[in-house]
């Protein structure tokens, strides 16, 4: 009789396991699911800013006078800027968007995901089409309105800083 | 040897519990002695009787109510000994019981070798047949309770596990330890009372074969603006002749 409790016991605490297990993998598998859908409907903006900084003497652009960070190290060491190209692009989870940089080489924006916290998750790279010469991946979780910046390529004496702003409106869901 | 002496080795000798010289011994002596033949005879004869009596009073006992006595000694967390069974008082009551619960009839069950019974006048024992042990509730021992407390456990432990994870979205970011800087400039992960949703965070990157660096730069505000800087080796540039190098 005691074999028989002690069977029922361990069956109850069994099937209530795998009963647990069953409920927690169909919670997942359908938060997955329904979080992929949602996610591949949503879309948000950005603008791609191309400028070509150099240590000689010479102007800012007063398109870029509200951004305080291009006054900071090491960016004070450019005494000019020239806002090269501004570009609006409209990124949807998975879809690649490019832009052609004035130095033949091709920025590739990809947005992964908007995050609960409303960060844009994007993936970047930066390199001559069919190649992988300068960046080759770089994961960014970018909050609307906060710019970030990839710098460095050598152009025409000068140095390009890419600055790529998440709009701050809200993502859209088509 | 004493009688009492001879009589304990006959004994032991219907038990069989002799070893094999002795017992070649005995049968030897007993073989050239009458009277330890009819005291060997009387062993059996009182066996026989002890056993037809037993028997007799198992089959008159009435096996519901002695389950019923130690079922009510169980829920009283008394032990089934203390609890006193009835006696065969109403036999045909018992029989009418019988036909009617699934509580199986005692039964007398003896060793293995009927010709080696116990001690010559064994005390029969009531025993329940396996095959028919009833469902009814007995008091259990601390390992089985161990055990079933531990199944109900483990139960209870997935369902908690369930419930956390009701709660817990699956696509939540995990926190991110900072990223180090190889030169002097701010760590983007510097912790400075701005929460993680309101800055950016560089989840990875990838040089390749050029060196870079990541910092951050502050705004008017206080905000943090990641920066990924990388030196420029190839030369695409018609006018460079040579890789630029990061301003200082």
């Amino acid at each position: 009789m005691n074999d028989e409790r002690q069977t029922v016991a361990t069956s109850v605490g069994v099937s209530s396991l795998a009963a647990m297990l069953v409920v927690t993998a169909l919670w997942l598998a359908g938060g997955f699911v329904s979080t992929a859908r949602a996610q591949d409907a949503v879309s948000v903006h950005a603008e791609v800013t191309v400028i070509l900084a150099r240590e000689v003497a010479g102007v800012i652009d007063p398109r870029l006078e509200h951004l305080a960070a291009l006054r900071q190290p090491p960016f004070n060491a450019f005494h000019s800027m020239d806002v090269y190209s501004v570009h609006e692009v409209t990124l949807s989870v998975g879809v690649p968007s490019t832009i052609d940089l004035p130095n033949g080489r091709v920025l590739q924006l990809i947005l992964e995901e908007v995050s609960p916290d409303g960060r844009s998750h994007l993936r970047v790279s930066i390199n001559r089409r069919s190649q992988s010469d300068y960046l080759p991946v770089l994961e960014v979780a970018a909050p609307p309105g906060d710019p970030f910046f990839v710098a460095g390529q050598n152009f025409q004496g000068g140095t390009l800083v890419i600055g790529v702003q998440i709009n701050r409106d809200e993502p859209r869901a088509h | 040897m004493s009688t009492e002496g001879m009589d304990r080795r006959l004994h032991r000798y219907f038990d069989g519990d002799l070893p094999a010289e002795e017992r070649e011994a005995l049968e030897r002596e007993i073989a050239d002695d009458e009277v330890l033949g009819r005291k060997l005879v009387a062993l059996g004869d009182v066996r026989t009787l002890v056993r037809s009596t037993a028997e007799q009073s198992i089959s008159d006992a009435d096996s519901a109510a002695m389950w019923a006595a130690i079922e009510n000694g169980a829920e009283l967390g008394t032990s089934p000994a203390s609890a006193k069974p009835a006696t065969a008082s109403a036999p045909q009551a018992s029989v009418a019981n019988d036909a009617k619960s699934p509580r199986p009839a005692l039964r007398l069950v003896g060793r293995p070798s009927d010709s080696t019974e116990d001690r010559g006048a064994p005390a029969p024992t009531a025993e329940i047949d396996p095959a028919s042990r009833p469902s009814a509730p007995v008091a259990e021992d601390p390992l089985t309770r161990r055990r079933r407390r531990f199944g109900v456990g483990i139960g209870l432990l997935a369902l908690a596990a369930a419930v956390v994870l009701a709660f817990v979205r699956p696509g939540d970011p995990a926190p991110r330890d900072g990223l180090a800087t190889t030169d002097g400039t701010t760590p983007l992960d510097e912790r400075d009372g701005i929460p993680d949703s309101m800055r950016t965070e560089v989840l990875a990157v990838d040089f390749g074969t050029n060196v870079g660096t990541i910092f951050a730069v502050e705004g008017t505000a206080g905000q943090r603006y990641a920066v990924v800087w990388l030196d420029d080796a190839v030369k695409i540039d018609e006018g460079g002749a040579s890789p630029e190098q990061a301003p200082n």
